[in-house]
């Protein structure tokens, strides 16, 4: 939380345009775990704890990769 | 590469003066990877607390003897009786909330301000009706409306494994919301002060992967506590 | 509003108030241990105390304490600096640890007197912790850390910040205040901070050892003779926490002052977060005297059922203590490996660090992540306890289990007992070469089996609970896995040895006492897979064998790699030199000493003695040994106080030391001693490999950047 506001710009800007195509990899990414979700609930009568777990891994790792987007770890400047 | 640059003088004096000033690259790059070491952290925290879930909320010998009703076997994994609406509505709410917080993040970096606090704004109630959803229907905080939505009474912290091990879950998972949100509210406050312009947006960011954080949690607690298991009544 | 707040802490009248809070307090404190020692000693020798002595007792501290007041208010505005308590109390309401311990107190009075007869469950009939207001004390604990930490300051500059204002990095000590107050006082860097953990730590350790030589006496004979059974159980609950806390303050205070030098970084990456770690143990310890005071049984483990229901109430002050400690473990953790990702100097890449460094990531790794299951376990049995939820009791359908607490305990506590030893790994391996004049043998195995045995220790924790009644799958697992922790501990001692084999080897303290270490851990190291063998251990568990190995691993892995470093580091730390005879002194009582003990308790827990248990037979025969260990415990406690003499009186000494006494390569050598504020005067690369000793003296590891054009 070290942001200052009074200063220019610290890290590189790149060209980020209007953003567009951002917003709309969230929001497919969005609807993904939407769709996931609806069928963890519905697969629940099959019983199937391993089932259940392989989709909560998925969801988990779409979460992290766009929404938390871990890559900024080692790819430092694509934002 | 050099984390810090310190002045030249040969004659220093030891104190007073100004500290090497760390280039914010490497403050940011030291922010990220200290809150993934946060949030790597605390997988330990949830998954003690799953570990509890799965060791206890099993069929013991005792339980196949004097029910002889139930076709169990022992060690099978059970669940407590919660209502399916509750659990799939307060989780959709979490999971809409948390697209709404990537959004702030995107709009911050895009140096869309409107947006960014309009959609904080929508995380912030989302993630205080899954709040009240959990502590006011989930923990029966108001028994009769929870006994009206759901159907049941609720389960307390004292009904056995069953209450006391949902509600360090949710008790827990519920306080990482309740920061969150306190987050939230200072990100809102302090970006009517100009801070988070594009390029200094690490205050959004950290917010924002705590906040997903707290949603990778409960996308493995909503299996675990609502779908995975026998019921047993 | 928060600014106002902030600024009239430091008022004058602010600082007035905490003066008269330090003398009231302290007095009401000192008096009571002197009464309370003083009831002890009437009682032990029968003499008739007058009937009201108690009540006499509690009005004179009562008058002293007032007056102690009145008088630290006045002194708060310097006026009496002119006389010596005067000045003590002047400074006293300047210092951060003042300030917290008021708040501490004031947010658990108030909590505690609001809360007490509020019960959390309506359905919980059980009395006990109702009646007692146990939760209230446990909330009152749980806030009254925050009280702490907000009047002590620590959280002033987020606090700021979470309000929007802008916040900058304070450095050097208090505006017109002398230097030293800087060390009570909330301050960012990493040495001062590494000294207060140091400090700390110590005196830690000298609390812990005076606890174990009250309760040593009680067991050099046979039959009870100084103090009733509760109280023995409370006196070894509270040396071991109160001993791992120590162990936990020194290896803070290693780390901090060491690992930015030695990267050649001028601080942590999170200055403010390394006070923080810091700082958060002191409510913590202050909970765990108040444990003891109140007095708890069950041992640093804290099984249920026997915690979830004993009656002593200060066991929640332990499991609260022992909670917040966790913060102070995985925040720092966290600070150490950022600040090694991304704080390292030019040219030190990860294989050219000094070996220190790698073992210190090892141990942040074990500390930052297995942290967080302990916290797990011990809020179970708090929950348990106030707020009647079920975890271990098994009369409930399903069953409550109290072995998920072992688990969820020894999943951190095994890996904690190698962050108790890994960096002292480290310091035998940092200063092996320098006294051998060789370098240090296989440096990438040596730093890769830190990581190694960081790792292993994640896959043996259940070793603990041989006979805690486990399937019988899992115990033959959980043998072999352990046997596994030879490999990497292994390639230490060959490294050790191969590093000494053919070394010109000089011997100043320091290097007496890492040898002596090697010596020590060796008893430690063998000791274990004893243990670790289903058979032996099912006769060994819960006896004085175990206590035995415990104790030599963790002095032969912490204690006299600790001291040694000590010595090493202090012409680094002060600029001057300590006193050599005194040194060696220390060192040759205290290694035999340790011998006699340790070997004295696996001699007794092979002939029958129980551990935790504050008497035993006379036909067991023991008294010889026990009595023998008793002495031992002594040399060992007087020896201690040797060197705290020794660093003491050698500080204040006017010669200065020389600037690289030791002939080290390694570049904290490279600044000027004491160090500055900010390390090195310019900026250093890394050019070379760390530990070519004895060779081409051309072979430069470190040296500051040449100016541009040289
Ligand atoms: C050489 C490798 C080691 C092996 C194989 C080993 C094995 C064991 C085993 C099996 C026990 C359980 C004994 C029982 O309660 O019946 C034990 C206890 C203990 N070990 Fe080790 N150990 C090793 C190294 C260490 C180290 C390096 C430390 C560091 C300080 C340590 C500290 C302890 C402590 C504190 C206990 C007692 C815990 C308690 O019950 O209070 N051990 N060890
Ligand atoms: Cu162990």
């Amino acid at each position: 939380m070290s942001d200052h506001h009074h200063e220019k710009p610290a890290v590189q800007l790149h060209d980020l345009g209007d953003g567009k195509a951002a917003y709309r990899r969230i929001f497919l990414v969005f609807v993904t775990l939407a769709v996931l979700t609806i069928i963890e609930f519905l697969v629940t009568p099959l019983e199937s704890a391993v089932l259940l777990f392989i989709l909560a891994f998925l969801k988990a790792a779409l979460v992290v990769y766009f929404f938390m987007h871990v890559y900024r770890l080692w790819r430092e400047d694509a934002h | 590469m050099a984390a810090v640059t310190i002045g030249h003088d040969d004659h220093h004096d030891d104190h007073h003066e100004h500290a090497p000033e760390i280039p914010y690259p490497v403050q940011l790059r030291s922010n990220r990877v200290g809150l993934w070491l946060f949030c790597i952290s605390e997988i330990f925290l949830f998954a003690g607390l799953l570990a509890a879930r799965f060791y206890l909320w099993r069929v013991s010998p005792d339980m196949v003897a004097s029910h002889p009703a139930y076709e169990v076997e022992v060690g099978e994994i059970l669940r407590p009786e919660l209502s399916q609406t509750v659990g799939f509505i307060t989780t959709a709410m979490l999971l809409v909330s948390s697209y709404y917080m990537v959004r702030a993040e995107v709009a911050a970096e895009h140096g869309h301000r409107g947006r960014m606090v309009r959609s904080l704004w929508v995380t912030f109630v989302l993630g205080l009706l899954f709040l009240l959803g959990v502590v006011i229907i989930e923990w029966g905080t108001m028994p009769e409306l929870a006994q009206a939505i759901t159907g049941h009474s609720p389960i307390r912290p004292t009904d056995g494994v069953f209450g006391a091990v949902l509600f360090a879950m949710t008790g827990m998972h519920a306080i990482h919301v309740t920061t969150g949100l306190i987050f939230i509210l200072i990100l809102i406050g302090n970006s009517r002060k100009g801070w988070y312009q594009p390029g200094r947006t690490w205050g959004v960011e950290a917010c924002a992967i705590y906040w997903h954080y707290v949603d990778v949690v409960w996308i493995f607690f909503y299996p675990a506590l609502y779908l995975i298991g026998t019921v047993w009544h | 509003m928060v600014k106002a707040i902030v600024n009239f802490s430091h008022s004058k009248f602010a600082r007035s108030f905490y003066a008269a809070f330090a003398g009231a307090a302290l007095t009401w404190l000192l008096l009571s241990v002197a009464f309370l020692a003083l009831n002890w000693i009437v009682d032990l020798a029968d003499i008739a105390a007058p009937e009201n002595a108690v009540a006499l007792q509690g009005t004179v501290r009562l008058i002293l304490a007032v007056l102690m007041g009145i008088l630290g208010f006045i002194a708060g505005s310097g006026v009496l600096n002119g006389l010596w308590i005067g000045r003590f109390l002047y400074y006293a309401g300047r210092t951060a640890l003042v300030r917290g311990l008021f708040g501490q107190g004031l947010v658990f009075a108030i909590v505690y007197f609001l809360m007490r007869d509020v019960r959390t469950i309506p359905e919980i009939e059980s009395g006990v912790t109702q009646a007692s207001g146990e939760a209230a004390i446990v909330l009152g604990a749980l806030l009254s850390t925050f009280g702490f930490l907000w009047f002590s300051g620590v959280m002033t500059d987020w606090t700021l910040q979470m309000f929007g204002h802008h916040t900058e990095l304070k450095h050097g000590g208090p505006p017109g205040e002398p230097e030293w107050l800087r060390y009570f006082n909330i301050d960012v860097n990493h040495k001062v901070i590494g000294i207060q953990y140091g400090v700390t730590g110590i005196l830690v350790l000298l609390l812990g050892g005076a606890l174990a030589i009250l309760f040593r006496l009680e067991l050099a004979f046979p039959g009870m003779q100084l103090f009733s059974t509760d109280d023995y159980n409370t006196l070894f609950s509270a040396h071991g926490m109160i001993m791992i806390a120590a162990v936990f303050l020194g290896v803070g205070a290693l780390i901090n002052y060491l690992a930015p030098v030695m990267i050649g970084a001028a601080d942590m990456a999170f200055p403010r977060l390394n006070a923080f770690s810091y700082w958060i143990g002191v409510p913590a310890a202050v909970m765990l005297v108040g444990g003891m005071i109140l007095g708890w049984d069950t041992g640093w483990v804290g099984y249920p059922p026997h915690s979830s229901s004993t009656q002593m109430l200060g066991v929640v002050l332990f499991l609260m203590g022992f909670y917040m400690n966790g913060f102070a473990s995985i925040a720092s953790a966290i600070n150490l490996l950022v600040t090694v990702v991304t704080m390292r100097a030019k040219g030190m890449n990860y294989w050219r660090m000094p070996i220190f460094v790698w073992t210190a990531i090892a141990t942040s790794i074990m500390q930052f992540s297995a942290t967080q299951t302990v916290g797990v376990a011990l809020s179970m049995v708090l929950l348990q306890r106030t707020m009647g939820m079920n975890f271990f009791d098994p009369s409930t359908v399903p069953p409550g289990d109290p072995v998920l607490y072992q688990h969820l305990f020894w999943f951190y506590s095994h890996p904690a007992v190698y962050v108790w030893v890994v960096p002292g790994f480290g310091l035998i391996s940092e200063l092996l070469p320098v006294f051998a004049r060789k370098p240090l043998y296989g440096y990438k195995w040596v730093a890769m089996s830190s990581i190694g045995i960081a790792l292993v220790g994640f896959i043996v924790w259940a070793h603990h609970m041989f006979t805690a009644g486990m399937p019988d799958t899992l115990r033959y697992i959980f043998m072999v896995s352990t046997m596994f922790v030879g490999i990497p501990t292994g390639v230490k001692f060959f490294s050790w040895l191969g590093t000494i084999w053919g070394g010109k080897m000089i011997y100043p303290t320091p290097m007496l006492f890492i040898l002596g270490s090697i010596s020590v851990f060796l008893l430690g190291g063998l000791s274990g897979p004893i243990l670790a063998t289903i058979p032996t251990d099912l006769h060994l568990h819960d006896s004085y064998w175990v206590v035995g190995h415990f104790h030599a691993t963790i002095f032969g892995g912490f204690v006299f790699p600790f001291f040694g470093a000590l010595y090493y580091w202090y012409p680094k730390i002060t600029g001057r030199m300590y006193n050599e005879w005194l040194g060696k002194l220390h060192f040759w009582l205290m290694l035999p000493a340790f011998w006699v003990m340790s070997i004295g308790q696996m001699v007794v827990g092979l002939r029958g003695m129980r551990r935790r248990i504050a008497d035993y037979d006379p036909a067991l025969n023991l008294d010889f040994t026990h009595s023998l260990i008793t002495i031992a415990t002594l040399v060992i406690g007087w020896s201690v106080l040797i060197m705290i003499y020794n660093l003491w009186t050698s500080a204040r000494s006017k010669e200065l030391a020389p600037e690289n006494p030791w002939g080290s390569r390694s570049p904290e050598w490279l600044a000027p001693s004491p160090l500055p504020e900010f390390n090195y005067l310019s900026p250093i690369e890394i050019i070379g490999e760390p530990y070519e000793y004895g060779k081409d003296e051309e072979e430069i590891y470190a040296r500051p950047i040449p100016a541009i054009g040289d």
